[in-house]
């Protein structure tokens, strides 16, 4: 099994690197956290350095790269204090590729080019989060068009991506399992409302409630095939588990090596707080969960470059990844101490946006359900 | 007995060329562009001869090349050109390197005669010096500004002067234009007092807290690369560091200033070194006689204000 | 228009450590492409872009190092369409003249050139010789600390920037030109660059191969050591308390 990256991995990290520590400075991303401002500049440095693009097909205007790859991107881009949780490309390429058609996939990659992410994915409702069954938001035909009705909340980037993929139910339909589709929206089109949510973390992107008071679309606006919008989600579910694992895992490492670095300057009682044992045992137990997260998400994203089935392992890696990186990080801020709790350190966000991640895209609960589930069924035959 | 010779593209180097000349022998001739008048001047500075050259307008300095290269050969080996480190003085010695056929070293700051000339520059971004032997029997060298100390003048010195000939270079480069750089007459190398300013400067519009307090302690002042050649709020003759200025001033005063090797190599040669720095852990202050860890922003003006008392 | 790029591997200096006796060891140290480098490469790519038809093949004489994938790779991946390496035992630690004798023969065998850019001088030796050097042996116009370039007709029109002035020549092809680091900033190699560096072509070269002969040594390096840490007060106050600011300038004032 070979464990090295290999030269072109180590490059294209190498120049992730270079261009964060060039043109944005811990002080542009702590500046856009405080003002709740989308960090536009870096998202483009991002599309025009190609990293937006990776995974999107040559034929396309893309670059070719596997998942592992791009996983090891979003890491890196975490792991030096930059919000990878904006980076939806992985995502977005894949749904769409999967299920988008060639227009759609052309917006997608027309976006990314720019490094914004092309859409928001509206499909939790108020009252429908971990239950998507209970979705309400509508679709219903008339003269040719096609509108929506509903209320969807928590969506992220609503109020900063071009587009917008909303899924709702034909109010019509017979079987509860093939009722729901997923509709391309403009978030300007009239009858769309949207507001803003304030959020302990994550304020770099805007997190919404839209509302779509008689919105209407074209049919052409359908996203992959009537009725089988649930099915085209499980599959955007897996992926999205893998990116949030992946969203994890840089963050906490960079919480880690500033943890580090401070055990070997601060003074108490005559020493560096490094050589006290309950320092140095949390350094250790965050070391341990960082080389698993990491070796947890490369497996996965492997999996899927091979074609096997992400259904349950990337259940588990998001679940261990979010819970692993929410632990790592409060370790790190105990150790920084006072200061750690203070804006001008940089933990104190990370240790902000990291809580989301055992929410959304599927909660812990959820994700143990899927999982628990599928092992008992795994093993009831053998 | 080696004879020195000296050339400069600069008139006010010749001083502390012939001084590092008289370090080494005692044959010096100063090969001068034009100029009765500096001509006299090398005399008292410590040539011996002089070899004048023919000035016109229309020459760019390199175009005098093979004329120097033929005085040197005439003169007899063993031999050492003794060239200042200016950026034209670098091209007119890497190309008599090849017309000598003779090996060349830039930037050096000490030399000395030992079975051939013995320099050291600073090499690997100013972790280190190099000492390098020039074994072959004409060396050239350049010389890093300040680094020896210009002899007293003695007026009542002469010698011969000779007029060489030109020779026509096989190539010439045409200059279309020349623009007068806003002339900085600041040279950093040789002031006693500076106070520094690095990347610790938030705004241009802040260099006039530094600016007062260096008139204060009546200092020039100078900068770590990234405020010279990044933010261009300085010129480039300010700046400080192993591809800027080495200076050796009494009292050097580091504002905002990491303190990476590169810029030590720089400023290091000074007396007393002074930083103020709000990271504790700033390379600087290892390198520092006296440091403050705190705000420049605050600790400047302050300074300056405890200062005109 | 038909370019030449010249660069050096250098040690990471970060990596160097200073032993005891101030000797350095340089084992651990990384490889990467000397920094002043990386602006005649951009150098070469800028005006490769601003002229559709051109080549652009990086050169480079060494040692081992040379033989890393990653590093030709790293430089594939920063413009030039292939690479030229002439790789050599005794080209391991090249003295300026030497490269110099080297790169000459080296474009030689290449073939016909009408522009080659080096840097200001190597990332470790820092020599700032061999660009010039390196005009004088292939015989053609070489000039060097230039700070502005742009393309003309069989020429290039540089702008080069000296202590008190700032000359604008007309310099004729072929050339060499050495640039500053004040001309470009090296861009942060691309995504699609990056991948697409591998599949370039790379012919690589013995001394025998371009026909040189080791000719006597102009210069021996006696040493190379760290220079003594001047001892120094370290006399350092925390906090930038009134107090602490008038003892700071109390010590200034007395050595005055």
């Amino acid at each position: 099994m070979d464990f090295q990256l290999t030269e072109e991995q180590e490059l294209l990290l190498a120049s992730v690197r270079e261009l964060i520590s060039r043109s944005f400075p811990a002080e542009y991303f702590k500046k856009c956290d405080e003002d709740y401002k989308y960090p536009i500049e870096f998202m483009n440095a991002l599309g025009e350095n190609g990293i937006s693009l990776l995974g999107v097909p040559e034929d396309l205007g893309g670059i070719p790269a596997d998942l592992v790859t791009q996983m090891l991107v979003i890491e890196e881009v975490g792991r030096m204090g930059a919000p990878c949780f904006l980076m939806m490309g992985a995502h977005c390429v894949h749904n769409m590729l999967d299920f988008g058609n060639k227009e759609q996939l052309a917006k997608t990659v027309e976006a990314l080019a720019t490094g914004v992410p092309p859409y928001s994915l509206a499909i939790t409702e108020p009252q429908a989060g971990s239950d998507n069954n209970m979705l309400g938001t509508t679709y219903t035909r008339k003269n040719g068009k096609v509108y929506l009705n509903g209320q969807k909340t928590f969506i992220s980037g609503a109020a900063d991506y071009p587009y917008m993929l909303v899924l709702a139910r034909d109010p019509d339909g017979k079987d509860p399992k093939k009722c729901f589709s997923i509709w391309w929206v403009d978030p300007n089109a009239p009858g769309i409302r949207i507001n803003r949510l304030h959020k302990i973390g994550w304020r770099m992107v805007s997190n919404c409630e839209v509302f779509f008071d008689n919105v209407e679309v074209e049919e052409s606006a359908l996203v992959g095939k009537e009725g089988n919008g649930f099915n085209h989600l499980m599959r955007n579910f897996e992926i999205e588990r893998l990116t949030i694992a992946a969203y994890s895992v840089g963050p906490a490492e960079c919480a880690f090596e500033e943890a580090a670095r401070y055990a070997n300057q601060r003074v108490t009682f005559g020493k560096t707080i490094g050589t006290y044992q309950l320092i140095q045992d949390k350094l250790t137990q965050m070391a341990i969960k960082i080389e698993n997260m990491k070796n947890y998400v490369y497996k996965v994203a492997w999996q899927d470059d091979n074609k096997q089935s992400l259904r349950l392992s990337s259940a588990l890696c998001k679940l261990y990844c979010s819970q692993a990186a929410q632990e790592v990080i409060d370790d790190a801020m105990q150790i920084m101490g006072g200061v750690g709790y203070t804006d001008d350190c940089r933990i104190s966000r990370l240790w902000r946006d990291i809580r989301v991640s055992r929410i959304g895209g599927g909660t812990d609960e959820i994700m143990t359900y899927i999982a628990g589930r599928q092992i008992v069924k795994e093993y009831a035959n053998k | 007995m080696a004879k020195i010779w000296v050339f400069s593209d600069m008139a006010s180097r010749y001083p502390e060329l012939l001084a590092a000349a008289a370090s080494l022998g005692s044959e010096i001739n100063a090969l001068i562009v034009g100029s009765d008048e500096v001509a006299a001047k090398a005399f008292s500075q410590g040539a011996g001869s002089v070899t004048l050259l023919p000035a016109d307008d229309s020459r760019m300095v390199e175009d005098y090349v093979p004329t120097i290269a033929k005085c040197v050969n005439d003169g007899g080996a063993p031999a050492v050109v003794l060239i200042s480190a200016t950026k034209r003085g670098k091209a007119v010695a890497a190309k008599l390197g090849i017309a000598l056929n003779a090996g060349v070293v830039n930037e050096v700051s000490t030399l000395k005669v030992a079975d051939g000339v013995i320099v050291t520059h600073a090499v690997l971004g100013g972790l280190a010096r190099g000492t390098e032997q020039v074994t072959s029997p004409v060396a050239v060298i350049t010389m890093a500004n300040g680094a020896f100390e210009p002899l007293p003048e003695d007026g009542s010195r002469t010698g011969s002067v000779t007029k060489a000939e030109f020779i026509e270079p096989a190539y010439r480069i045409k200059c279309i234009e020349r623009r007068a750089k806003q002339a900085s007459s600041v040279d950093i190398a040789k002031a006693h007092r500076i106070v520094s300013v690095g990347r610790g400067l938030k705004a241009e519009a802040d260099l006039a807290m530094v600016r007062q307090l260096a008139s204060a302690l009546d200092a020039e002042v100078g900068c770590s690369r990234p405020i010279a050649e990044g933010e261009n709020w300085l010129e480039r003759e300010r700046y400080v560091g192993i591809t800027g200025v080495q200076v050796k001033a009494d009292i050097y005063l580091a504002l905002g200033i990491s303190g990476q090797i590169q810029h030590m190599v720089g400023a290091n040669g000074s007396k007393t070194i002074f930083a103020v720095n709000k990271d504790k852990n700033a390379p600087i202050f290892q390198y520092a006689d006296y440091g403050l860890v705190g705000d420049i922003y605050k600790v400047v003006p302050a300074m300056t204000a405890l200062l005109k008392k | 228009m038909n370019i030449v790029t010249c660069f050096k591997l250098v040690p990471e200096e970060q990596d160097i450590v200073v032993n005891g006796d101030r000797t350095l060891n340089l084992e651990k140290a990384n490889t990467k492409i000397s920094l002043y480098d990386l602006n005649a490469v951009e150098a070469g790519a800028e005006l490769a872009a601003a002229l559709p038809g051109s080549k652009v093949d990086a050169l480079s004489v060494g040692g081992k190092r040379l033989e890393n994938s990653k590093s030709r790779k790293d430089i594939l991946s920063r413009g030039p369409d292939a690479l030229y390496a002439v790789i050599d035992p005794s080209l391991e630690s090249a003295l300026p003249h030497e490269t110099a004798a080297a790169l000459a023969a080296a474009i030689t065998k290449r073939g016909s050139f009408d522009l080659i850019l080096c840097g200001e001088g190597s990332g470790d030796l820092y020599a700032q010789q061999v660009g010039l050097l390196l005009g004088s042996l292939l015989s053609v116009p070489v000039i060097n600390e230039v700070s502005k370039l742009t393309a003309g007709e069989g020429t290039v029109t540089v702008e080069r920037t000296l202590e008190n002035e700032v000359e604008v020549l007309s310099v004729p092809l072929p050339a060499v030109v050495c640039v500053t680091s004040d001309i470009n900033t090296p861009k942060i190699p691309s995504m699609k660059t990056i991948l697409a560096a591998g599949k370039k072509p790379i012919t690589c070269w013995s001394c025998a191969d371009v026909g040189i002969t080791p000719s006597a040594a102009l210069v021996e390096v006696q040493s190379v050591l760290a220079p003594e840490q001047a001892d120094r007060k370290k006399v350092i106050l925390e906090g930038d308390s009134d107090s602490n600011v008038a003892a700071f300038v109390e010590s200034l004032r007395k050595t005055l």
